[in-house]
């Protein structure tokens, strides 16, 4: 009888205020950091491949500027950890708000159960579609 | 038909804008997994980022985001404290005006830096 | 001044409905009740809707007017700043007749919290003392005529699904869940966090602006919202 809303109630509502945070960060670091200015860049200077390398590689190839500055973001271990959390909320957030608008739109018990289960399901598949995408992700390889 | 007040309008906008990021997270993490598979990969989806109709929909999107989380946040302040409960009518319409002026900035600083 | 009425009408044996519109004459300082009674006395009969006390302690004259749920009884013609006066039932409950609705599935929203003192020691040989401050806790909640304004004014109730409990019995909840003397919580909570309990309240505040006894009904649901968390 009892479904338990309460913490996926207070949850929504923590999610949502860590959102806040991570998603400002994450516009922060793709609109402004990855702009056409190089700097901000040192700042964040925690990357798998060193900065005076980095450097180089990108005078020397401006094509992949934008890719070796990414990659190199990308591949840090801190920044890892940073998406993996973010993609965590993200699709948490996100599919569990659509859940939510469900409940309100589909009385059918049975319809109900059906497309709770379409969003538990698709947001599984795109938590992990995420996670690998990120922690594969290693400009080494290439 | 009933009449739309300060607290209905801003929840419909909520469930809009929500469904609306959700669309983009799709979009967003399957373009991601695309640009993991190799340098050229990468450059491809960049390329798509910046046909104009891509960045203007970006730009859309930030105002989605913006008021979904200012609102999202006064939704947080009101269940959890007495006072933003009382205030809510002055709460929604500084949502509005805290998203538009952010958006406002926001936007013109996207377009710009990503020209 | 001169008024234009639209009243909703529904004839249960024909399922047909319509608007009747009438002009009146009429006082600006009157509420829109004179006007339905004067109209039912001078032009029509027929019109059916409820009223009892007739001056804002019964609830029983609950109607949509000109687009917000209030009593007939307490709002004046000059308070709606218009000519038009447009009457409908108060909507998500099944129209019998007029503006007579099946309040049914309202009440069977207040039943599910027990909205009765159930008390937490046996009965003591004086009365069950309490104190001022444990009183004020609920004071905003004791003030409900249960008039279904609140409720029916609610998305989560009209637009979606009447198995809602509602901002009305969300009221009376909070009147006995902090009162210092009820102990019969565990019974209210398992209503109130269930799928069709507080979490489909989406702070929309309809409740607290229909309210025609200004209780802060959001404000109410809120102190539910974080009691059950903790209490659960």
């Amino acid at each position: 009888m009892s479904s338990r809303g309460s913490s996926a109630w207070l949850l929504q509502r923590v999610t949502g205020a860590l959102l806040f945070i991570t998603l400002g960060t994450h516009f922060y670091l793709y609109h402004y950091f990855m702009g056409p200015g190089m700097w901000g860049f040192d700042s964040i200077g925690f990357g798998a491949t060193d900065l005076a390398t980095l450097k180089a590689m990108m005078e020397s190839n401006p094509e992949m500027a934008k890719y070796y500055k990414l990659a190199h973001l990308f591949a840090a271990p801190l920044w890892k950890v940073f998406d993996v959390t973010f993609i965590s909320l993200g699709t948490y957030h996100g599919f569990y708000g659509i859940k939510a608008i469900i409940d309100d739109w589909v009385t059918h018990d049975g319809w109900r159960s059906v497309a709770n289960w379409v969003v538990y399901i698709c947001g599984v598949v795109l938590w992990v579609m995420g996670i690998v995408a990120v922690i594969s992700f290693n400009p080494e390889l290439f | 038909m009933y009449k739309i007040k300060e607290g209905m309008l801003a929840w419909i906008l909520h469930k809009i804008t929500g469904i609306a990021i959700v669309a983009f997270l799709i979009f967003h993490i399957w373009s991601m997994s695309k640009m993991s598979k190799g340098p050229e990969a990468f450059n491809a989806v960049i390329e798509t980022y910046k046909t104009p109709l891509f960045r203007a929909g970006e730009v859309l999107l930030l105002g989605g985001v913006l008021f979904h989380a200012l609102n999202g946040m006064r939704l947080i302040l009101g269940e959890f404290t007495a006072w933003a409960m009382k205030q809510h009518k002055l709460l929604v319409y500084l949502t509005y005006i805290l998203a538009g002026a952010l958006f406002l900035v926001g936007a013109w600083f996207m377009w710009r830096a990503e020209g | 001044m001169e008024v234009t009425v639209e009243i909703y009408r529904y004839d249960p044996d024909t399922e047909e409905s319509r608007f009747d519109t009438f002009v009146k004459e009429v006082d600006p300082k009157d509420r829109v009740l004179d006007v339905m009674m004067a109209i039912k006395d001078e032009d029509d009969g027929t019109i059916a809707f409820r009223k009892s006390c007739a001056h804002g302690v019964c609830g029983s004259d609950a109607m949509e007017i000109n687009g917000l749920n209030r009593l007939a009884c307490q709002v004046l013609v000059q308070d709606l700043k218009s000519k038009r006066i447009r009457i409908e039932p108060i909507r998500g409950m099944k129209v019998l007749r007029d503006l007579i609705v099946d309040m049914d599935s309202f009440f069977a929203g207040l039943e599910k919290v027990k909205p009765y003192l159930i008390p937490a020691e046996p009965a003591p040989a004086t009365e069950r003392l309490q104190s001022i401050g444990d009183r004020a806790i609920f004071d905003d909640t004791t003030k409900c005529i249960m008039c279904g304004s609140c409720t029916t004014s609610c998305p989560s109730f009209r637009w979606f699904n009447q198995d809602f409990v509602g901002p009305a019995a969300f009221v009376k909840a909070h009147r006995f869940i902090f009162d210092s003397r009820d102990g019969g919580n565990e019974p209210r909570l398992e209503i109130l966090d269930d799928k069709d309990g507080l979490w489909r309240c989406h702070s929309i505040f309809n409740c607290t602006d229909a309210c025609p006894r200004e209780i802060h009904i959001t404000k109410a649901i809120g102190d539910l919202k974080r009691y059950t968390v903790v209490h659960r």
